[in-house]
C-alpha cells in the first residue's frame, strides 16, 4: 500500500452520502429542537430530583437518631434567567449588568439574538457580538462538562475541572483554558445555570469578580442510592495525574464503603467558609454523582454536583485513596 | 416555522451546496458517517446564528469547518456529566487477517474510529488538511507540543493496529502534508 495518506482518507469518505435528503430542514429542525430540549430537560430533572429526594429521605430515616445535617439538593427544574433592577438573576447567580452594556432584545435584528430562556447582554457599540457578549442560560440538558480527559500512556485519565468559589459561596466549574481564550464557559451545577463569556480572558474575569451568589445547595454530599462503579483520580505527590493515580472499583462491598464514607461526612461547608479555588490541586470522584475534591493546603473539601459540600479530613482522603487501590508516591 | 427561524438569504443555498462536503469532513473528524453528519448539522446551527455577519463579511464554510474541528476536539477533551466511564475497554477482534474481504474505505474509517478523538482530529488536520503544527495549535487553542504528541500517538496507534493507514506510514514514512484543493 503506497497511497499517500490524504488519498486514503479522501477515498474513505468519497462514497459517503449524507443521510438527510433535506439538510436545510434538518438544520432548522435541530435549531428548533435545541429550544424545545430545555422544556424536556426540566421534566426529566423534576423526576430525578424527586428520586434523589426520596433517597435522601430514606437515608435520613436510617439515621434518625443521629444529628446529621441535611443532604444538599439541587433544584428540581432549571431556573428561568431574568433581569431584576439591572442584575441578571438565575438560580443563585446575581450578575450586575456592567456599565456600557445592555440586554440584547429578542427580535431586534441583533447579530446574535438570545435564545429562549436565556438572558444575553452585549457591550454597546461593539462590532462583533461573538467577542463582546455574555449569555446566561439554564443548563439545557442534564449534560455539562465536569472533567477533562487526559491521555496517559496506556489509558485515559479523568481529571477534575478547575473549581471556583464565587462570591457568596456558590461553586462553579470552568474549562481548562478558562479566562485565557476568547470564550469561557462557567457552569453552576447547583443552580443548573451556565454562563458563556464571549469576551477576552481578563474582561471575563473582571465580570466574574462582580458576580455574587446566594447558594442553596449546601448540605451533606448527595449521592445516588445505587452506584454500580466508581472512579477516583487524584494527583500524585508532584501534582501530576497518571494512570497510577487513578482507580476504579466495581465490587459492591468496596463501593458501599466509599459511599458510606462520603455520606457520613458531616462537616458541611457553609457558603461563607467555602474555599475551593482553581489553583488548588483537586481530585475527581465519579460515583454517578461527580464529586470534586479540593486538596489545597488550607482547603480540603468535597463538592457534589448533585448537591452538598463538606470538609474532608486527611484520614478520609487517605481512606478513599486506599479503597480505590491508589498508591500516592 | 416561526419568524426567527426563517432562513436568511443565501443560507439555504450554502447548506444545500456544501452539505455533502461538510458531512464527509465530519466523517473524517469522527470516523463515522452518522456522527460526522451530526457534527456538520450542529456546526451549521451555529453558522445559521452567525449568518448575517458571515454572509456579508466572512467565509461561512471556513467558519463551519472551524466549529466542527473545535467541537470534535472538545468532545475528546471533556468528560461530560452524562458519561459514565466504561468498566472495561471494548473487546478487540481476535487475530487473523482482519482486512480480508473488507472494503478499504471501511477499514480506514474503522482505524480512525479507533483513535481517541483528540488524536484523530490532529491527524486529519495535519495529514489531510495539510495544516502546520503551529496552525493546528492556533485552531485548537493548544500548544504545538500537544499537537506533536497527539500526532505521534496517532501514528503509533495506527502502526500498531495495522491496515492501510499503518502501511501508508510504515512504507513511506509520514507523507508531507499537502493542502487540499478547496
Amino acid at each position: 500500500m503506497t497511497q499517500p495518506l490524504r488519498e486514503l482518507l479522501d477515498d474513505a469518505v468519497a462514497g459517503v452520502e449524507p443521510g438527510s435528503r433535506d439538510p436545510v430542514a434538518s438544520v432548522m429542525g435541530r435549531h428548533r429542537a435545541a429550544r424545545r430540549r430545555r422544556v424536556v430537560a426540566g421534566a426529566v430533572a423534576c423526576v430525578l430530583a424527586v428520586a434523589a429526594a426520596g433517597g435522601a429521605l430514606a437515608a435520613s430515616r436510617h439515621t434518625v437518631n443521629r444529628p446529621l445535617p441535611p443532604v444538599g439538593v439541587v433544584p428540581a427544574e432549571p431556573p428561568t434567567p431574568r433581569v431584576v433592577d439591572g442584575v441578571i438573576v438565575a438560580g443563585a447567580l446575581r450578575l450586575p449588568i456592567p456599565d456600557g452594556w445592555r440586554v440584547t432584545a429578542r427580535g431586534s435584528g441583533e447579530q446574535c439574538p438570545p435564545w429562549d430562556n436565556e438572558v444575553m447582554i452585549h457591550r454597546v457599540g461593539a462590532a462583533d457580538c461573538s467577542t463582546s457578549s455574555i449569555r446566561v442560560s439554564a443548563v439545557r440538558t442534564n449534560a455539562y462538562p465536569v472533567g477533562s480527559i487526559l491521555e496517559a500512556p496506556g489509558d485515559d485519565v479523568f481529571t477534575p475541572l478547575p473549581l471556583f468559589t464565587l462570591r457568596g459561596g456558590e461553586p462553579a466549574l470552568v474549562g481548562e483554558h478558562a479566562f485565557t481564550t476568547s470564550q469561557t464557559t462557567m457552569v453552576l451545577p447547583w443552580s443548573r445555570v451556565e454562563v458563556d463569556f464571549y469576551l477576552d480572558g481578563p474582561a471575563s474575569r473582571a465580570i466574574v469578580d462582580t458576580i455574587t451568589t446566594e447558594p442553596t445547595g449546601s448540605g451533606r454530599l448527595n449521592l445516588p442510592a445505587s452506584v454500580r462503579s466508581a472512579d477516583f483520580t487524584r494527583p500524585d505527590a508532584s501534582g501530576k495525574f497518571t494512570l497510577a493515580s487513578h482507580g476504579r472499583i466495581t465490587d459492591a462491598a468496596t463501593i458501599g464503603k466509599v459511599t458510606s464514607l462520603l455520606r457520613d461526612q458531616r462537616k458541611v461547608v457553609s457558603p461563607e467558609d467555602a474555599c475551593a479555588a482553581p489553583d488548588d490541586p483537586g481530585a475527581l470522584l465519579i460515583a454517578d454523582a461527580f464529586i470534586v475534591v479540593t486538596l489545597g493546603e488550607d482547603c480540603q473539601e468535597a463538592f457534589s454536583d448533585q448537591g452538598g459540600r463538606v470538609k474532608l479530613s486527611d484520614s478520609a482522603v487517605r481512606e478513599l485513596t486506599r479503597l480505590f487501590g491508589i498508591e500516592v508516591r | 416555522m416561526s419568524g426567527t427561524d426563517r432562513t436568511p438569504p443565501g443560507f439555504a443555498e450554502f447548506v444545500s451546496s456544501r452539505y455533502p462536503a461538510l458531512t464527509r469532513y465530519g466523517t473524517l473528524l469522527t470516523g463515522d458517517r452518522g456522527h460526522g453528519e451530526d457534527l456538520a448539522q450542529e456546526a451549521l446551527v451555529k453558522t445559521f446564528r452567525a449568518w448575517r455577519r458571515l454572509h456579508e463579511q466572512g467565509d461561512p464554510e471556513a467558519y463551519t469547518r472551524r466549529v466542527m474541528v473545535r467541537a470534535a476536539w472538545r468532545a475528546g477533551k471533556r468528560l461530560w456529566r452524562r458519561e459514565v466511564p466504561a468498566a472495561a475497554p471494548p473487546e478487540r477482534a481476535a487475530g487473523g487477517d482482519a482486512y480480508a474481504d473488507r472494503d478499504t474505505a471501511e477499514v480506514v474509517l474503522e482505524a480512525l474510529r479507533g483513535l481517541p478523538a483528540a488524536q484523530r482530529v490532529v491527524l486529519v488536520l495535519r495529514y489531510w488538511a495539510g495544516l502546520s503544527e503551529q496552525e493546528i495549535a492556533a485552531q485548537l487553542g493548544c500548544s504545538t507540543g500537544t499537537v506533536k504528541s497527539r500526532a505521534s500517538r496517532a501514528i503509533a496507534a495506527l502502526r500498531q493496529a495495522g491496515g492501510p493507514l499503518a502501511e501508508a506510514f510504515t512504507e513511506n514514512g509520514p507523507h508531507q502534508p499537502v493542502r487540499p484543493v478547496p
